[in-house]
């Protein structure tokens, strides 16, 4: 299987935000829902995720704070900034523009 | 998006000092996701243990994670600018003899130009006066139909233009002399100042304690009493809180004490301040010159130096122009002193004082010559250190490749050589400063000493000579460290780690870079040899050429008689029976007196003309037994009789060869008569030439020039030098016997000095600037022999080690040792010859630059002993240096040398 988390530096934190749009949560619920997500295709390794999660909080895009998870323990949630939103705004948008334009290359013709 | 950038920033900034709690914030969050992980796998049906393998796989290892977090965490730069500095010293401290071998160079390349830098600092670039001499402003007077003529100014005309200009904020006027000041009955020799009452204000300086001057204080002829003294003086006397109205004797004359100027004030000649500063209208009491006492209301007496500040907003070139007007009115007012006089504005120079107006310019060229010739130094130190790092690079090799091996970018590891430079620099640079102080102190007490007078140069390190030394630091280690690290970080890993030396004679490039740096030092210490053979030349040029009178066994003892206030006739006296009563001491060959000495500081110049040439010749007033004492031969006539050392029997004169041969040329000047002249104006009667003399030098750096003689009956002087001659040895009995003399004949007789003439010829300060020029380009030179030389033994030493093998194989296949040792040498000789063909062209430009400063004594451009000296001494100390390497190398045994294989 490829590595598709180094596909484009940008584009996992653009699925790291999309995954916290939905609510707050911990950095193991976010590679787990990442994974189902995708369809069990996007396999991201914690060792991108954590750096990834905290850089993203480092430039205000995410806050994180600790709360108990669903099972008792602690655990540092992460959530969405306004910021973050706009960020992630303006990422979908790319996307879809970047997506739409390959697929209109890449279909057959 | 910046202020996103900004707190991004700031947050890793913060996380610098905050760091060690995220960590452990960060391990807490690992924590709890690997908890959640394992209970996740655990519901998912695994075991315990498998549970917890998948968490840690998925989690990518701890460390890792861990690692990345981290240089995301901190400013990676600084952070590991940090860590390039421990490991810098960690390296440092694994090779102690490298790094206090690195130091030492850099030392003595740093340390070089801090002396020079500091004290070209001191002199030239540091504020002074509170940063008010940078404003102030030369005014002269100046013919507009002779460009080079300037003429001081009058009192009155002084005081109109201060009345009657826009430009200036402040304009005074001030007149510095030679004063003997009488301390517990002796007297000596000191620079007094007669200044207007603006002066203080105008240099922005406020009285320690006490006044300045008063108007009327000013007023020529006022004959007002009054003195300040300088801080300095002050302090020498112990800082007395009454020194306010006690009593100085200037010239004889009590003078009382009404002011203490500032610590650390310069007045208007930063390196020769007055010691004393009397108001212009105190000139008419203590004035003895006729220079000085000529300051009067009289127009027509032009004796000030006349300098101010511009307003604020005002060029020079502006206030000149301004000025136009002012000149065009005073000429209208009075043509007979002020025809085509036209008024100059010039910023004012550091360095001197006087006519005609000076700027700086020269003074800041031959600084940086200075400058440049002490670079030299630094730079040979730093090429030196880069053949030391890539020498040591050899065993750093495998470090290196180490660490590239696992990922080390070439860029972290050429900074972290760098970082080990700056460190080496940085220590080096630290000692510097200390040098810089103490070298640059050394000079500026060398210069008192020689003058005999305090000068005030401030030598304290400021932040100037910090970011200089700060400066050459960096520049040297980019210098030494740059090249070398750029070429570690290249190496070939795989052989760099397989540690097998590389077949040197596979590709050996002809021209190598450790080859460059070791001809580029020699090259450079060349010239510094050249430069301070030069000097060496000339200094023993100057000191030993025939200066025309003999030196050994002479004695000089200056007295002023108008000090002590005694008249013509008792000064007659008196000087009379001082000559018998030396004349008549044991071990006193002879005994004569002059007006002026040869080498002196003191000059006085006469036009001499016969019919309708004119020749400017040195004019002396001398006694009986001059010649004699002075061991100057007559070659033709006579010498002056006791009775014309008296009185005018007839007015005769002696002169020398070769104003003879300008005046008389082809023939006898005796009988002939001469005419006396100060500029234009004739002066005095006509004089018959008695005798003729051999020339003498005036000056120790310039050829013998004209000379006129006329017995002490002929013209007064109040100031003498006596002169007495006694036996090689005895000088210092002599002088003692010469001082009571002086003092039983006539107590008030001021003593101002008694030296020997030997002394007297080393303490010239022309002589002094070449002798310290040779004494700091020998050191210069010094240092870079020495360090081009172990470079070179260095790079031989080295490379010779490199061909152990290969020399076993020629020795085994029969070649001798001494045909293999002469094949080394000469391969290191090349190395050393290509240096010395372009420092021998670099000398000879610098010997070209060297010889228009005048200090270069009868030192021709290609002075051949120089010349063929000191490429001479290099040659040997590089032959030694490749020598040495090849003859250890071939002690070894040529099997053991073929075996390691």
């Amino acid at each position: 299987m490829s590595r598709p988390a180094d596909l484009v530096q940008g584009t996992l934190d653009a699925l790291i935000l999309q995954t916290l749009a939905l609510e707050p949560m911990h950095g193991l619920a976010v590679a787990q829902r990442l994974r189902a997500r995708s369809g069990e295709v996007l396999n991201v390794s914690r060792g991108s995720l954590y750096p990834a999660l905290h850089k993203l909080e480092h430039q205000g895009l995410l806050r994180a704070e600790w709360r108990l998870s669903e099972s008792g323990k602690r655990a540092k949630y992460y959530s969405l900034t306004r910021a973050g939103a706009r960020h992630l705004a303006r990422e979908q948008k790319d996307w879809q523009r970047l997506s739409s334009a390959i697929s209109m290359i890449l279909k057959p013709t | 998006m910046v202020v996103r950038h900004f707190r991004a920033w700031w947050l890793r900034l913060a996380g610098l000092f905050t760091a060690a709690r995220r960590a452990q914030d960060f391990d807490a969050e690992l924590e709890a996701h690997l908890e959640m992980h394992i209970e996740h796998n655990v519901r998912l049906g695994m075991t315990p243990e498998e549970a917890r393998r998948h968490a840690l796989v998925a989690l990518g290892g701890p460390q890792v994670v861990r690692d990345t977090y981290r240089d995301r965490g901190t400013i990676p730069l600084i952070e590991s600018l940090a860590q390039d500095l421990r490991f810098a010293l960690r390296m440092l401290r694994k090779a102690p003899g490298f790094a206090a071998t690195a130091t030492v160079i850099l030392t003595l390349g740093i340390g070089a130009n801090g002396v020079i830098f500091n004290f070209i600092n001191a002199v030239l670039l540091k504020p002074l006066n509170g940063g008010r001499h940078a404003e102030l402003m030369g005014l002269y007077s100046g013919d507009r139909t002779r460009p080079d003529a300037f003429r001081l100014f009058s009192y009155p005309e002084f005081v109109d233009v201060r009345s009657r200009n826009d430009v200036f904020a402040e304009l005074f006027a001030e007149s510095r002399m030679p004063a003997g000041v009488t301390e517990n009955g002796l007297t000596r020799l000191a620079i007094a100042s007669y200044v207007s009452s603006n002066y203080f204000r105008a240099l922005g300086a406020t009285p320690t304690i006490g006044r300045f001057f008063t108007a009327e204080e000013e007023r020529p002829g006022s004959g007002a009493p009054v003195a300040v003294v300088s801080h300095g003086y002050w302090r020498r006397l112990g800082m007395p809180a009454d020194i306010i109205g006690r009593t100085l004797f200037v010239n004889g004359q009590p003078l009382t004490i009404v002011g203490v100027a500032p610590n650390a004030f310069h007045g208007t000649l930063p390196g020769l301040p007055a010691e004393f500063w009397l108001p212009l209208g105190g000139a008419s009491l203590t004035a003895i010159d006729e220079r000085f006492s000529s300051i009067t209301d009289d127009r027509s007496s032009f004796s000030l130096m006349v300098l101010g500040t511009l307003k604020p907003g005002v060029s020079a070139v502006e206030a000149q122009a301004r000025l136009v007007p002012l000149a065009d009115a005073l000429e209208a007012a009075y043509p007979q002193w002020n025809r085509n006089q036209r008024l100059l504005v010039q910023r004012q120079s550091r360095v001197n004082f006087g006519l005609p107006p000076s700027g700086d310019t020269e003074t800041m060229i031959g600084a940086m010559v200075l400058m440049a010739i002490s670079g030299m130094v630094l730079v040979v130190a730093c090429l030196n250190l880069a053949n030391l790092q890539l020498a040591r690079g050899s065993v750093r090799r495998q470090e290196i490749a180490v660490r590239l091996a696992l990922g080390g970018s070439r860029l972290r590891i050429v900074r972290q050589l760098l970082v080990e430079g700056v460190l080496l620099s940085g220590a080096a640079g630290a000692v510097a400063i200390g040098v810089a102080w103490w070298g640059s102190a050394r000079i500026s007490s060398s210069i008192s000493s020689l003058l005999q007078r305090d000068i005030a140069i401030d030598t304290a390190p400021d932040a100037r000579l910090l970011m200089v030394i700060g400066a050459a630091c960096v520049l040297s280690a980019i210098v030494f460290s740059l090249g070398p690290a750029v070429k570690l970080s290249r190496s070939d890993l795989v052989t760099a780690m397989k540690q097998v030396g590389p077949l040197p004679s596979a590709r050996r490039r002809r021209v190598s870079m450790p080859g460059v740096l070791v001809a580029t030092q020699v090259a450079l210490s060349l010239a510094l040899l050249v430069t301070a053979g030069v000097f060496a030349r000339a200094s023993v040029n100057a000191a030993s050429s025939d200066p025309g009178f003999a030196l050994e066994g002479g004695i000089l003892v200056d007295v002023d008689a108008a000090i002590g206030r005694l008249s013509e006739a008792e000064t007659r006296v008196a000087y009379a029976r001082v000559l018998d009563r030396l004349r008549a001491l044991p071990d006193v060959r002879a005994a004569s007196a002059a007006s002026i000495v040869p080498f002196g500081p003191a000059r006085d110049g006469r036009f001499v003309r016969h019919q309708d040439a004119s020749v400017a010749a040195t004019f002396t007033v001398v006694f009986s037994q001059y010649f004699e004492t002075l061991g100057i031969p007559i070659v033709a006539g006579r010498e002056f009789t006791p009775v014309e050392e008296q009185r005018i029997t007839e007015p005769v004169a002696v002169i020398d060869r070769h104003l003879s041969a300008r005046l008389f040329p082809g023939r006898s000047p005796l009988g002939e008569f001469v005419q006396l002249a100060r500029g234009d104006a004739v002066d005095g009667v006509p004089l018959r030439i008695v005798g003729v003399v051999p020339s003498v030098r005036d000056d120790i750096l310039a050829a013998a020039n004209a000379h006129i003689y006329v017995p002490f009956g002929h013209q007064f002087r109040g100031a003498m030098t006596f002169h007495l001659r006694t036996a090689p040895g005895l000088e210092t009995a002599v002088m003692a016997r010469a001082r009571g003399v002086l003092r039983s004949v006539d107590g008030r007789l001021a003593v101002l000095g008694v030296r020997t003439m030997t002394a007297h010829r080393d303490g010239t300060p022309d002589l002094f600037g070449v002798m310290l020029g040779a004494t700091l380009f020998a050191a210069f030179g010094l240092i870079g022999l020495v360090l081009s030389a172990a470079g070179l033994y260095g790079l031989r030493a080295y490379l010779v080690a490199q061909r152990t093998r290969e020399l076993g194989i020629r020795l085994a296949l029969g070649a001798t040792r001494s045909d293999v040792v002469g094949q080394l040498v000469k391969e290191g000789s090349i190395t050393s010859a290509a240096g010395i063909v372009v420092g021998l062209a670099l000398a000879l430009a610098l010997v070209q630059l060297l010889r228009q400063s005048g200090m270069l004594y009868q030192v021709s451009a290609l002075d051949p002993a120089v010349f063929a000296l000191a490429p001479l001494t290099l040659i040997l100390a590089t032959v030694a240096a490749s020598y040495i390497p090849a003859r250890r190398a071939l002690r070894i045994d040529p099997s053991a040398a073929l075996r390691p294989e």
